[in-house]
């Protein structure tokens, strides 16, 4: 009978379904352990991965020092050069051009770096060894045996760097990706997946002691989002970060660590020959000049390659034990 | 007769039954031992994971606040710690010399009313050194032996010198070269020796290296196998007393070794290109136990370097391995962990070496899966020594400083170890 024979298949469905189901049931759990062990290990693990990002901004913060003491600073049309925070000329506070003149990152007052990294490269070095030989033309009396440093070093692949003016494909290459801009002005383009990791902030406290503080996280180095408004208007703001709740939340989120830092004037190398091993039987008294030709003997390098900074030194970091009140 | 059916099993459905849930239920217990076992693997690598992320953890706090080497909060300082000093006798001349936390102000090294000229004695924390301020530059004569300073481009004493009133009249030096008895002399610059003399025997070799400009000349005229004529016999011709021992080189300052008559006064590269200048830290955590030593020994393993680039003396004692012994440092972590816990260990050595101070950390730990150990190395940017000795108080703790919104400048409101 029809009857008879479902209500005979009804129980053992029943079972193979509670078998199947407490089967998938372990399965389930078991799946949804290992998706929790998983997703904790990746939490802490971001954790680890933001400190670092932080530390690593500590050395961009200080690159930035240290280049910032000399380059970057324009004087009308020229590109003139800075003689560090504090003036290797006179001692007076830096970085100026012009002795005099004011210095161009006034003290206390909060810079923010956000950092990223640009879509294109910037820079595809020739693989010239010697971009300034000495001449040898004995004919050439203005040249002859005199280490000039007519030529940038290094130049870039894209075209004869010394032969070709300030626009066109120097400029691009200069640029990086900046000929997406009509006027080939370095607007710059992130990698999408390296914004709003990681920055730094600093303020000058001192002719060269600066506190740095080093970021990962999603606030780009702004202190709060009221700060966020008044530098980049309150609409970019809300866009950015929603509203002060949120950006509070981003804050939570970050990691955070201030370092005092202060800068020398004092530099690597230079006479190399005399300081660093290069007094050697017959070089006793000779002093080798300072060239970018490479030149190599027994016991050293005389080159200006072989001087490592030229834009001072990090004399000492101090991290700081609680957040300052001025950051 | 009506034959009653009843809805049962005939046998063969039952063996059939049987054997299709034999076999479903060996899968399913195949398949869920080999489920059980992967989240085994997985929790066991993500504790491996875990160690090793405790280990960078511990390792960059350790890099930043160096308390392996000085705890601010064990006050009072141990008597072994590096806080101490104690008297070291070279060529005869007994000095004090302390170690990279001893305050200044116990070796009578710190300048309290600086003035800003010649006349400045001991350490002035607040100066930042001018490139455009003489009393930083040297003036002696770069190239100048020793042994040989044969006045070939002058008197170059008569300018600079540790002494305020040098004798020149070394009549032994008169005779084998081509100068003449000068007599006492008045040297204009007197500062720059006097900080370089006064910060080695404060803080020993890693501490000045630390603090002085990355541009220095190591060395003076004073001091020497010639009095007041010849350039310091510690700085530019080093003795190596000691190399057979675990001590390292004590009193070789430089690396430079061509020979007698080629030392000069060096770079930091030149100083640090063939030799360490660890800091040994007080600690029953290194390999050698050197918190068990005497002081004086503890500050004589602060003023040796070993030998670190020839494969002659990897192995020996005066070289790298007695370099790690002395020099690299365990963090202790899980002390009361059960014995079938997996290890974990950070060691963290800081030294310079080839012009650069590193601070090395190591960690390493024994898999929870594999039990092999593994190990991860790397040097991190962090804390200097001289940040280290601001971030501490004189009395133990950590320095306060002012923290204001209208003040940001950050003035210590404590006495550091640097502090007058």
């Amino acid at each position: 009978m029809p009857s008879a024979s479902r209500s005979a298949r009804g129980p053992r469905c029943g079972t193979v379904l509670i078998l199947v189901a407490g089967i998938c049931a372990l399965l389930a759990s078991l799946s949804l352990a290992f998706m929790i062990t998983m997703r904790s290990a990746a939490e802490e693990s971001r954790a680890l991965v933001a400190d670092a990002q932080a530390r690593i901004m500590l050395y961009a913060a200080c690159n930035y020092i240290q280049e910032a003491s000399r380059l970057g600073y324009d004087n009308g049309l020229d590109h003139g050069e800075a003689h560090g925070w504090i003036d290797v000329r006179d001692g007076s506070e830096g970085p100026k051009i012009n002795l005099g003149d004011p210095p161009r990152f006034p003290r206390n007052v909060p810079q923010r770096f956000p950092m990223y990294v640009w879509q294109q490269t910037r820079y595809a070095i020739r693989p010239t060894t010697a971009y300034n030989p000495i001449s040898t033309d004995e004919a050439d009396d203005s040249r002859f045996g005199r280490p000039y440093l007519a030529n940038p070093d290094p130049q870039p692949v894209a075209t004869e760097f010394a032969s070709a003016d300030t626009s066109g494909r120097v400029k691009d290459h200069l640029h990086g990706d900046a000929l997406i801009a009509p006027d080939r002005q370095p607007v710059g383009t992130p990698r999408w997946n390296s914004v709003n990791l990681s920055w730094f902030r600093i303020v000058r406290i001192d002719k060269a002691r600066f506190l740095v503080t080093c970021g990962a996280g999603s606030t780009q180095g702004f202190r709060s989002y009221a700060e966020a408004g008044i530098q980049l208007g309150a609409d970019s703001a809300n866009q950015l970060f929603g509203d002060a709740e949120m950006f509070a939340q981003f804050q939570d989120q970050e990691v955070r660590a201030w370092y005092l830092v202060e800068w020398s004037p004092a530099v690597i190398g230079g006479m190399n020959n005399t300081t660093d091993g290069g007094i050697i039987g017959a070089e006793h008294f000779i002093m080798l000049p300072e060239n970018a030709s490479h030149q190599y003997y027994p016991g050293g390098v005389a080159s200006q390659s072989n001087s490592r900074n030229m834009v001072g030194t990090i004399r000492w970091i101090q991290r700081l034990t609680t957040e300052p009140a001025a950051w | 007769m009506r034959i009653l059916r009843t809805s049962g099993f005939t046998l063969i459905e039952m063996l059939i039954a049987i054997a299709l849930g034999v076999v479903i239920i060996t899968t399913c217990a195949a398949g869920f031992r080999v489920a059980s076992q992967s989240i085994s693997v997985a929790n066991r690598l993500a504790l491996e994971n875990t160690l090793m992320r405790s280990g960078y953890f511990a390792a960059v706090e350790e890099a930043d606040y160096w308390e392996s080497f000085d705890d601010p909060n064990a006050t009072p300082a141990p008597a072994t710690s590096l806080r101490g000093s104690a008297s070291l006798t070279y060529h005869g001349v007994a000095t004090a010399r302390g170690m990279a936390f001893t305050p200044l102000t116990q070796m009578g090294f710190t300048c309290a009313a600086p003035t800003n000229s010649e006349a400045d004695r001991g350490w002035d924390s607040a100066y930042q050194w001018p490139a455009s301020d003489p009393r930083g530059w040297y003036h002696g004569q770069i190239p100048e032996f020793m042994h040989n300073i044969d006045g070939k481009f002058g008197f170059y004493e008569v300018f600079t010198h540790l002494s305020s009133a040098p004798n020149l009249s070394s009549t032994a030096l008169v005779q084998s070269a081509n100068l003449v008895a000068y007599g006492v002399a008045s040297p204009l610059h007197t500062w720059l020796p006097n900080q370089l003399e006064g910060m080695k025997n404060a803080l020993g070799y890693y501490g000045l290296y630390d603090y002085f400009p990355a541009n220095t000349f190591f060395g003076y005229y004073g001091h020497g196998d010639w009095g007041d004529q010849s350039l310091s016999h510690e700085w530019s011709n080093p003795d190596s007393p000691n190399t057979a021992s675990p001590n390292g080189s004590l009193f070789k300052l430089s690396g430079f070794s061509q020979g007698y008559d080629y030392s000069t006064v060096n770079g930091r590269n030149n100083n640090t290109n063939s030799v360490s200048f660890p800091i040994v830290p007080a600690s029953g955590f290194t390999e050698f136990r050197t918190d068990t030593l005497a002081v004086q020994d503890l500050v004589s393993r602060n003023h040796s370097s070993w030998v670190t680039n020839t494969y002659q003396a990897a192995g020996t004692s005066a070289g790298v391995s007695g370099f790690l012994g002395n020099a690299l440092v365990r963090t202790p972590l899980m002390t009361s962990r059960p014995a079938y816990w997996p290890e974990l260990r950070v060691q963290v050595a800081r030294y310079a070496n080839q012009s650069r101070f590193a601070t090395l950390c190591r960690i390493s730990w024994r898999s929870p899966l594999t039990g092999a150990t593994a190990e991860a190395a790397f040097t991190v940017l962090s804390t200097t020594l001289r940040g280290a000795r601001q971030q501490r108080r004189q009395g133990g703790g950590w320095a306060t400083w002012t923290n204001s919104i209208s003040d940001p400048i950050l003035r210590t409101t404590d006495a550091t170890l640097d502090s007058p």
